[in-house]
């Protein structure tokens, strides 16, 4: 897909059309990040003007989900930042609430629900976005023992949720 | 053979869990919309972002230059209530609780008088469209595309104006959501452009209209919009309306043109009361500020401070007052509408506290919002408006 017309101006439409076509992993990552509706619209916007502002850093076009995943999550972050409660990647994460409208027919917030705030995130990308362990580990910060070792945790706690 | 099945059962346990995440969700409205206005600020050449109460506002690129057709009049007259009931100068009576902000706006609001606000359209509306005026052009009702959109009183005191105004279409207004009994449109446009701010391009015309369809071609409503600093007593505020937008299940119509207004007003200060809070030690929010007028409260603290708590309130019969439906979209401008307001208090809760404890929260006979609130606040304080 061209991201740029003539004159290396950016394709708004096809820019659009990739968005389009990642808003599920989108909503789902940053979900996992701050569990509340409006702060995930929020997150969305900001990273879609962020993304295309700085499209001219995206080097190859198959690299843009990871490209836009990464703006994403750091904008979730800053959002939560904002609330001061963020620490920083590697840490646990404190626990956000959940807001009012939690849809609780929505299996992958049920699932979500079972693991600890720190695994989420992780969750989300290996299951929804289908993320290598080490593009994880890169996205996260984290070496690949750690998301393996948390992936299984949460792995075990979603059985325990699930069949016990 | 054990441990084949056992892999075989996890590789099943773990599809599974694949399968589930990877289910589509129905993405929320509000998402939607976030999308739909992150893709007009990056389609328009003149991209400026920030963040405004919580979320990106725009500002439009110029739309396509129409031909403008100069209303005639200073009336509009609704077709089918017709028989000579004139809307203009009469908007706030007409909306009822159709507007959040409801209440007798009789001698508060001033009326968008062309005659005795100077008579001849702008120049600088001719300039824009290229129009020519009629003889009898008007400075508060403009027509582009068969859309006359009329402004129709004013009304400002210290923290925001409200100008009330009627949309008329030759064609039927499309259907459009609302919200308890506002129906709501959007308006999107240039600057608001204040002339006692010095440093512009402060804020943008981007706000949602509560009113109502008074037929399918007439809608009326008010424009609500937050000062972005303390006024001078008269000031002049200039704007143009590039689209009205509806939004029903997603899905978007918009009128486009360049209605180009600009407004005298003068700052009410009758019946504005202005209270301060202050704070006691366990809580380090700092002074809040509480302005009362006859149709809001409005809340000022230094937000910074304040993002680990949220702020409420209840009013004299120990009712939560509630962010507008609509009009706008903080806590802190509170609708005074059917509220007994005589005292208030305010109360401060740890953000997720209230988040996950106190939002939402159903009053019993035993523990009703005031005695729920009390026990729960990090701090409170009830302010009196009796004397005034």
């Amino acid at each position: 897909m061209q991201l740029y017309r003539r004159k290396r101006k950016p394709d708004t439409d096809a820019f659009m059309e990739l968005i389009e076509e990642n808003t599920q992993s989108m909503y789902k990552t940053a979900w996992a990040i701050l569990r509340n509706e409006e702060d995930v619209a929020d997150a969305l916007q900001e990273t879609i003007v962020k993304g295309f502002e700085n499209l001219h850093t995206l080097r190859k076009p198959e690299f843009f989900k990871t490209w836009m995943m990464r703006i994403l999550i750091n904008t979730c972050l800053q959002i939560r930042k904002q609330r001061q409660r963020l620490l920083t990647f590697g840490d646990d994460l404190p626990e956000m609430p959940v807001e009012d409208s939690y849809d609780a027919d929505s299996g992958f917030k049920e699932l979500l629900n079972m693991v600890d705030e720190a695994d989420r995130l992780l969750l989300t990308l290996y299951y929804a976005d289908e993320f290598k362990l080490s593009e994880i580990a890169e996205l996260l910060d984290m070496n690949v023992n750690t998301v393996k070792t948390r992936l299984s945790r949460a792995r075990e706690k979603i059985r325990r949720g699930l069949y016990e | 053979m054990n441990k084949k099945w056992h892999m075989d059962q996890e590789k099943d346990f773990d599809e599974e869990i694949r399968h589930i995440f990877q289910e589509p969700v129905e993405i929320p409205e509000a998402v939607r919309q976030a999308k739909r206005q992150a893709r007009n600020i990056i389609q328009n050449k003149d991209i400026r972002t920030k963040r405004h109460k919580g979320r990106y506002v725009m500002k439009f690129a110029a739309a396509a230059a129409t031909v403008m057709i100069i209303f005639s009049g200073i009336c509009v007259i609704n077709p089918v209530l017709a028989e000579n009931i004139p809307l203009v100068g009469h908007v706030f009576e007409k909306l009822g609780r159709s507007f959040s902000f409801y209440g007798d706006y009789n001698g508060y609001a001033r009326p968008l008088d062309e005659k005795k606000d100077g008579g001849e359209n702008t120049e600088n509306s001719s300039e824009i469209t290229g129009s020519e005026k009629s003889d009898t052009g008007n400075l508060y009702s403009q027509t582009e595309n068969g859309v006359t959109l009329s402004l129709s009183e004013v009304y400002c005191h210290e923290k925001a104006v409200y100008i009330s105004l009627v949309i008329h279409a030759e064609n039927p207004i499309p259907e459009t959501n609302t919200q308890g009994e506002s129906t709501i449109l959007y308006v999107m446009g240039s600057d608001l452009d204040f002339s006692f701010v010095d440093k512009k391009d402060e804020e943008f015309l981007w706000h949602e209209l509560s009113g109502m369809l008074l037929d399918e071609n007439t809608y009326a409503g008010v424009l609500r919009i937050d000062l972005p600093q303390n006024p001078t007593e008269n000031f002049k505020l200039d704007f143009m309306v590039q689209k009205i937008m509806g939004s029903v299940e997603g899905e978007e119509w918009s009128f486009d043109g360049q209605w180009k207004y600009s407004i005298d007003v003068t700052v009410d200060h009758t019946n504005v009361v202005t209270k301060k809070v202050n704070q006691a030690k366990q809580c380090d929010i700092g002074e809040i500020t509480v302005i009362k007028s006859p149709f809001d409260i409005n809340l000022e603290y230094d937000h910074a401070k304040a993002s680990d708590y949220l702020i409420t309130v209840l009013d004299a019969d120990g009712n939560p007052m509630l962010g507008a439906v609509n009009g706008c979209d903080t806590l802190d401008n509170l609708p005074v509408s059917y509220h007994d307001v005589s005292e208030i208090t305010i109360y401060v809760f740890d953000y997720y506290e209230y988040m996950d404890e106190i939002k939402g929260y159903r009053p019993t006979e035993e523990k009703g919002y005031r005695e729920m609130y009390e026990e729960k606040a990090v701090y409170y304080e009830s302010v009196s408006f009796l004397e005034e």
